[in-house]
C-alpha cells in the first residue's frame, strides 16, 4: 500500500467523481473511497460526510469488507452482530446500511468504494454490479496514480543525480558503465553518447583497479556499503582523485552504484600546505588540547634539534626556559578567543636557550596551531648594534625626514645633557643656537636617492642653556622607502683648543726657525756673493754648500707650514679666470734653468683651446712646479721631460711624463701623505726635497675640487703624475 | 744715496740686512733694535723707506706703526714689514694695517733690494 503512495494525498476530482455515481447508484447518502492501513481507514474520497477523514481500523465497516473479494452488503447494522455494538453504529454517524465493494491493487485489497446510510436498506443485483463497475474505475485509478507517482519519483531521482555535484556511475556485473551522471560526463570528459561503451577498464586508473573490483566483489557478495578512495582517468588522461561508496543498485539488473566525491583539489591543496609544511623554516606544530605535540614540522629537528619521537606528546611548557613558562601557560590559557603573540627563551634538544616568537591560536575542536620563529640572530644582530650605539663616543640620533628626534643614544644624551627620552620628538633645529645655519637634505619627489651632507660645524645648545661647537653629520639612509637621517654630533670644544693649541705652537716654531735661518741664509748668501768680500776657493765651496743646506732648511718650514696651514683650511685661493696654457707656460719657464743644467728637455702640448679655469694660478703653478721638479729630479740627464694638457669633459687634466725609474705600484697610493719619500738615500742635496711637496700639492688640487694620481709612464717607462681640475667647481675649503 | 731706517730686535738679522743692502744696492742704512730707537732715529732724519720687524720685545712693529702712523711728521713714510709670522692669517692680519708690504724671513739678502723697490714703486703707483 505505501509503495502506491496515495495514502494522505489531497482530494482529486476523477475519485470525488467516482464516489459521487456510487452514491447516485445505490441511493445512498454517503459514499467513500476508504483505504485500511494496519491502524486506521483513511477516506481518500468522501462523498455525504464532512469533517471525517479518518477512522480506526477496529470500528471500520471496510476492515471487514477487505477480508473478502466480493461486495459486502450489510443491510441493518443493528441487526447484525459484528456490527451491532459498533461505536459508529451506537452512536453518531449512527451507521445502519453498509455495502463496500474490496478495492484490490496488485493482488492485494486495500481498501473499498462503499457506501452507507443511516437506515436500513438494500441493493438489488444491478446495484451491487453498478458498485463492482465504479469500483474497477477507482482500481484503475489508484494503478494509474502509482504509475505515475513512480515515474515522477524516478524523474526527481534521474534529475537530482544529475544536478549533484558527485559522480554517480551504475556499473553492471560486466564491468560495463550502465549509467553516469552529468557530474561524472562533465568532471572525466565525457559526452553522453562517449560513455555508451566505456568499462571500468577506459576509467579507473591501472593502479586502482584491483582495489575497485574487490570492493565490488564485497557488494555483490551483499555487503552494504564500502568506503573507496580511488583515482579515476578522465578522457584526455588526467587524473581525478576521489572519495565515496559502492552499493548494489535496486531493481531488476544487478549492478553497482557508485557514489564519488572529486577530491583532487583538497588533496592538492593537501599535499601543498604539506610541502609549506615541511618546507617552513619556522617550527609549525599542532599541540592537542592539553597542549602536547601531535603533528609539527622538520624545521624543529633542523633549528631545534628535536627528533620527532622527543617531541612527539611532549607538553609545549617543558621548552620553554622556566622563567617564561608563566607566559606561556597563559597565552595557551587565551588562545581559544584570539591568536597569541608573545617572545620567549626556549630550549633547544641540547640545552641552549633560543629567541622564539610564537603565535598561537586554538581551534574550536581544541587544538593548538602554533608558529614560532627563531628571532635570536636578529635579537643578538639588534643586541650588537645597541651595544656599539650606546658605548660609542660621538652622539648618534636618527632623525625623520623633516628633522625631528627619533632616537638618541646616551652618548648624545651626555652632550645636551638630557635624558635620551626627552630628546626624542625634538626638531634638530631647535637644539640649535643658530637654528637657521641647519642644513638638511633637500626634500625631493619622486625618486629617493639618499643624500650626504658635508659636516656643519654648529654650536649646539645643551638642555641646561648652556651650548657647544658640535661638529654635526648628516647622512640619509633608505629605510623601507622613506629617508630616515643618522645624525653624528661631536663636541669640536677639545679638537678646536687642541688645533688653537697646535697653530700656536706652528706660529712659534716657524717664527723661532726662521729668525737664525734667515742670518745663516743671508750670511751665507752675502759670503757667495762676494760682496763681503772674495773668499779663497775651498771656502768659497763650503760656503756653497752650507748655503744650499740653509736653502733645502728654509724649504722644509715653508712647506712644512704651507702644509699645515692648508689642513687647517687656511688655505685661501685667490681664484681668477686661467688659461691652462698660462699656467703650463708658467711653470715651464720656472725650471728652465734646472732643466737646462742637468740637460733634461721639457717639451710641454696643449689641446685646441680649453675654457678658462677659475683657479688660484700660484697655487696651480706650484703644484706643476713640483711635479716638473721631481720629473727632473729623477729623469737620466739627456732625458726628456714632457707636460701635457688635455681636455677633458669637465675640466682639463695636466700630466707630467717623465722617463725615471717609475713608482712601484705599492707606493703610487703613499707618496701624496707627507714625508714619504720614495728613496731616502737619494741625497742630490741640489734636489732634495721636504717630502711634502706631493701631499701639497694634493691639498693644493683638492682644495681646487681636483684629483690627482701617479700611473705608469708610456710602455712601463717611467711615470706619469697627472692632476684634473674642473672648470668649475666649489671650493673644499671656505675661502 | 737713499736712505732706509731698519729696526729689529736681532743683531745678526740687522747686521745682514744692513750689509746686503748697502754693499749690493748703496742704501744708506741707519739700525735701530726696537720700537722706540726707531720712532726717534725717524724724527731726527726722516729716512725713504722703513723696513721693520713685526715681533719685537716691548713695543712691537704693529704698535710702531702706528705710532709713526699718528706723528705728522713722521706718517707719510712709507713702511715694509720683515716677518718671520708667515702664516696666511698673520700675514692678512699685517696687511690691513697700513704698511705698502711684507717681506718674509728669510729673506734672500742679494734680492731684498729688489724687493724693496718693487714694493716702494707699486705704492707710489697707487
Amino acid at each position: 500500500m505505501l509503495s502506491l503512495g496515495i495514502l494522505d494525498t489531497p482530494q482529486e476530482a476523477e475519485f470525488d467523481a467516482a464516489v459521487r455515481a456510487a452514491a447516485l447508484v445505490c441511493d445512498a447518502p454517503i459514499a467513500l473511497v476508504s483505504l485500511v492501513d494496519r491502524q486506521r481507514q483513511w477516506f481518500k474520497a468522501c462523498y455525504g460526510l464532512s469533517g471525517v477523514e479518518e477512522t480506526e481500523r477496529d470500528v471500520a465497516f471496510c476492515a471487514h469488507a477487505i477480508c473478502q473479494n466480493a461486495t459486502l452488503v450489510v443491510p441493518d447494522a443493528l441487526l447484525d452482530p459484528r456490527f451491532a455494538r459498533n461505536p459508529l453504529v451506537i452512536d453518531p454517524p449512527h451507521v445502519r446500511f453498509y455495502a463496500g465493494a474490496p478495492l484490490c491493487v496488485r493482488g492485494e485489497n486495500i481498501g473499498t468504494l462503499c457506501v452507507i446510510d443511516t437506515k436500513p436498506g438494500d441493493l438489488s443485483a444491478a446495484q451491487v454490479e453498478a458498485l463492482g463497475v465504479i469500483r474497477d474505475r477507482v482500481q484503475d485509478l489508484i494503478e494509474a496514480r502509482a504509475l505515475a507517482d513512480r515515474v515522477r519519483r524516478i524523474m526527481i531521482g534521474w534529475d537530482l543525480a544529475e544536478n549533484v555535484n558527485d559522480l554517480i556511475q551504475s556499473v553492471d556485473p560486466d564491468e560495463r558503465l550502465i549509467y553516469v551522471n552529468r557530474a561524472w560526463r562533465e568532471t572525466l570528459g565525457y559526452t553522453s553518447e562517449q560513455t555508451a561503451d566505456l568499462t571500468l577498464d577506459d576509467v579507473i586508473a591501472p593502479e586502482h583497479r584491483a582495489a575497485f573490483a574487490a570492493a565490488r566483489a564485497e557488494v555483490f557478495a551483499g555487503a552494504d556499503a564500502v568506503e573507496i578512495e580511488t583515482t579515476f582517468l578522465a578522457r584526455e588522461g588526467a587524473e581525478v582523485e576521489v572519495v565515496g561508496s559502492l552499493n548494489l543498485r535496486p531493481g531488476e539488473l544487478p549492478a553497482t552504484r557508485g557514489v564519488f566525491r572529486n577530491v583532487t583539489e583538497s588533496k592538492r591543496g593537501q599535499r601543498e600546505l604539506e610541502g609549506f609544511f615541511s618546507l617552513s623554516p619556522d617550527l609549525l606544530a599542532v599541540l592537542d588540547e592539553r597542549g602536547r605535540f601531535q603533528r609539527f614540522n622538520p624545521a624543529w629537528e633542523e633549528r631545534l634539534g628535536y627528533p620527532p619521537a622527543e617531541l612527539a606528546e611532549r607538553p609545549l611548557t617543558t621548552l620553554v626556559h622556566p622563567r617564561d613558562r608563566d607566559m606561556c601557560e597563559r597565552a595557551l590559557s587565551l588562545a581559544a578567543g584570539q591568536a597569541q603573540r608573545f617572545e620567549c627563551r626556549s630550549r633547544t634538544y641540547t640545552g641552549e636557550d633560543r629567541w622564539l616568537v610564537w603565535n598561537i591560536r586554538q581551534s574550536s575542536e581544541g587544538a593548538f596551531y602554533t608558529v614560532a620563529r627563531d628571532v635570536t640572530e636578529s635579537r643578538l644582530k639588534t643586541a650588537r648594534l645597541e651595544a656599539v650605539l650606546e658605548g660609542a663616543h660621538a652622539g648618534i640620533l636618527t632623525l625623520d625626514a623633516s628633522g625631528r628626534l627619533e632616537t638618541a643614544n646616551r652618548a648624545a644624551a651626555l652632550l645636551i645633557r638630557a635624558f635620551p627620552g626627552e630628546l626624542v620628538g625634538r626638531e634638530l633645529r631647535d637644539l640649535l643656537v643658530e637654528p637657521d645655519a641647519l642644513q638638511l637634505p633637500a626634500e625631493r619627489s619622486e625618486v629617493f636617492l639618499p643624500q650626504n651632507l658635508p659636516p656643519q660645524d654648529l654650536r649646539v645648545r645643551r638642555l641646561d642653556g648652556t651650548s657647544f661647537e658640535a661638529e654635526i653629520a648628516l647622512k640619509e639612509v633608505e629605510v623601507a622607502g622613506r629617508g630616515l637621517l643618522t645624525c653624528f654630533v661631536s663636541d669640536l670644544t677639545e679638537r678646536r683648543a687642541l688645533e688653537r693649541m697646535k697653530d700656536e705652537l706652528l706660529s712659534t716654531v716657524s717664527h723661532e726657525l726662521r729668525t737664525p735661518l734667515t742670518a745663516i741664509r743671508g750670511a751665507l748668501s752675502l759670503l757667495d756673493s762676494g760682496l763681503v768680500g772674495a773668499l779663497p776657493d775651498e771656502a768659497q765651496e763650503v760656503s756653497k754648500i752650507a748655503l744650499e743646506s740653509a736653502e733645502r732648511l728654509h724649504r722644509l718650514v715653508d712647506d712644512l707650514l704651507d702644509l699645515e696651514s692648508m689642513r687647517a683650511r687656511q688655505l685661501k685661493l685667490a681664484r681668477v679666470a686661467t688659461s691652462p696654457r698660462d699656467l703650463v707656460e708658467t711653470a715651464c719657464r720656472g725650471i728652465q734653468v734646472i732643466a737646462e743644467q742637468r740637460g733634461i728637455q721639457v717639451t710641454s702640448t696643449f689641446p685646441s683651446p680649453t675654457d678658462d679655469l677659475v683657479v688660484d694660478p700660484a697655487r696651480i703653478v706650484q703644484v706643476l712646479t713640483n711635479l716638473l721638479g721631481n720629473a727632473l729630479k729623477f729623469s737620466p740627464a739627456g732625458g726628456q721631460v714632457r707636460l701635457r694638457c688635455e681636455r677633458r669633459e669637465a675640466g682639463v687634466r695636466f700630466a707630467v711624463v717623465d722617463e725615471g725609474p717609475g713608482i712601484p705600484e705599492d707606493k703610487r697610493g703613499l707618496i701624496f701623505e707627507p714625508f714619504e719619500q720614495l728613496d731616502r738615500s737619494d741625497n742630490r742635496s741640489q734636489m732634495s726635497g721636504s717630502g711634502l711637496g706631493l701631499a701639497i700639492c694634493r691639498q693644493i688640487v683638492e682644495a681646487h675640487g681636483g684629483g690627482i694620481g701617479v700611473d705608469p709612464g708610456p710602455q712601463g717607462i717611467g711615470s706619469q703624475f697627472w692632476f684634473e681640475l674642473p672648470y668649475h667647481s666649489e671650493s673644499r675649503h671656505p675661502d | 744715496m737713499r736712505s732706509l731706517l731698519l729696526v729689529d730686535d736681532d743683531p745678526a738679522i740687522r747686521r745682514i740686512a744692513q750689509l746686503s743692502l748697502e754693499r749690493s744696492a748703496g742704501w744708506s742704512v741707519r739700525v735701530a733694535c726696537d720700537g722706540e730707537e726707531a720712532k726717534r732715529l725717524a724724527l731726527e732724519s726722516v729716512p725713504e723707506v722703513i723696513l721693520l720687524d713685526v715681533m719685537m720685545p716691548g713695543q712691537d712693529g704693529p704698535q710702531t706703526l702706528s705710532e709713526l702712523r699718528a706723528d705728522p711728521r713722521t706718517e707719510g713714510i712709507p713702511i715694509v714689514f720683515l716677518t718671520a709670522k708667515v702664516l696666511p692669517n698673520e700675514i692678512a692680519r699685517l696687511e690691513v694695517l697700513g704698511a705698502i708690504g711684507v717681506i718674509r724671513k728669510p729673506f734672500d739678502p742679494l734680492a731684498l733690494s729688489a724687493q724693496l723697490e718693487a714694493l716702494l714703486s707699486a705704492a707710489g703707483d697707487a
